[in-house]
């Protein structure tokens, strides 16, 4: 009587044990996918790259692996916690990814930056290499104005009273031509002035008609006739004095404006006065 | 009579209390994740996901038709699984994507910026 109740008693703990064990610490074998995951999220976490690009990717993967690393300890289903553990471990990969992606996105922008650095510099040097070479036109008097880059070509260009070009001159253009032509994207304002002797009406005409053969010139060497404007002040704008021979010689003219970049015609017209 | 009883109480409710225990509870459809799932299979980029991760793709895909299936059977543990897979796969799926085309954005201006270089460089020496 006395042994069977004291087997009784003993089966009762046994089974009280086990079902203690089952409860607590039995099932903390460790799991390998769990180990995995674990080993995946350290990765991602010591990643300067992924903390600084993916910070949010990251928590998530965090979070992900603290419910595998509860589900196990909570001795859930092994399979419950190799799912999560997966889960954590894809969660760390995309972290990983967003990081990179991240990354390269920065690169982008930064190299778009560089390139359009690049581009401005060049269209700089350009700029100013076209204005170096045209300020070395001595003949042509060159002035850099609010208005543009102005070259006067005088009365000796043209035969007294008429709008034609003389050969001479026409090879003494030919240089600037060639910038001009190099640099497709400046427009081009030319302006004829004459002295006052004459109808102002007449010398109104001339101007205009000169102006206009230094157009032809220029579209006759490539130069396209939409960049061009051609005007006529007559007596207008004197530059010098009409009362004497070299005043008045200074007054017969015509003004080849290089516009600078960007700008028309339109943008720098006179007023007639 | 009476000492067979002690035993035998704890032993019948064990199989009840494994099974809390096991967490095999899980008897609710999840519908939630069902539906996630399938609509992240749905709206995938194809211009993306199926073009820079073909595989993960697949996958997703076989697995969200062994969801339904085991949906179908009433075992929802295994479809609840699947679909959370499905659904960790297609993002995964996604994020190496867009990983991928951003890696190849940047080559490909820096193969076209060397030879925007190359051009300047040769017109500023005439």
């Amino acid at each position: 009587m006395k042994s069977k109740k004291r087997m009784n008693h003993v089966l009762v703990i046994a089974v009280l044990a086990i079902g203690y064990g089952l409860l607590t610490g039995c099932a903390t074998a460790p799991n390998r996918d769990l180990d995995e995951a674990r080993s995946e999220v350290a990765k991602v976490r010591s990643d300067p790259a992924v903390t600084a690009k993916a910070p949010v990717a990251l928590y998530d993967a965090e979070k992900a692996l603290k419910q595998a690393e509860n589900s196990w300890s909570n001795d859930e289903d092994e399979k419950e916690v190799s799912h999560l553990s997966y889960l954590a471990k894809r969660k760390a990969e995309i972290a990983k990814y967003t990081a990179d992606r991240n990354m390269a996105e920065d690169q982008l922008t930064a190299m778009k930056e560089d390139s359009q650095k690049a581009l401005l510099k060049s269209k700089t040097e350009k700029v100013q290499s076209l204005e170096d070479e045209l300020m070395k036109m001595k003949e042509y008097n060159p002035q850099k104005t609010n208005r543009g880059l102005v070259l006067t070509l005088g009365d000796v260009l043209f035969a007294t009273g008429k709008a034609e070009l003389n050969s001479g001159s026409q090879n003494n253009l030919y240089q600037l031509t060639t910038f001009l032509r190099e640099n497709p994207d400046r427009n081009i304002l030319i302006e004829g002035y004459t002295d006052s002797v004459g109808s102002e009406d007449m010398n109104l005409r001339l101007s205009l008609r000169r102006a206009d053969s230094v157009a032809g010139f220029l579209a006759a060497n490539g130069i396209e006739r939409g960049r061009i404007v051609t005007k006529g002040y007559g007596e207008a704008y004197p530059k010098d004095s009409n009362d004497t021979v070299t005043g008045r010689q200074y007054n017969r003219r015509v003004e080849l404006i290089v516009l600078d970049p960007g700008k028309t015609a339109d943008d720098v017209r006179r007023n007639i006065q | 009579m009476k000492d067979k009883n002690i035993i035998k109480f704890p032993l019948s409710v064990l199989p009840v209390v494994l099974a809390g225990v096991m967490g095999g509870c899980g008897s609710n459809p999840p519908v939630e994740q069902m539906s996630v799932a399938e609509h992240l299979i749905e709206d995938a980029d194809i211009n993306k996901s199926e073009q820079y991760s073909p595989l993960e793709m697949r996958v997703a895909r076989d697995n969200l038709e062994s969801a339904k299936a085991a949906m179908t059977a009433g075992d929802y543990d295994t479809a609840r699984r699947l679909a959370e897979k499905v659904a960790v796969d297609v993002e995964t799926a996604a994020a190496k994507a867009d990983s991928v085309r951003a890696k190849n954005a940047v080559d490909e201006l820096r193969k076209s910026m060397d030879t925007l270089h190359q051009e300047i460089n040769t017109q500023n020496s005439n």
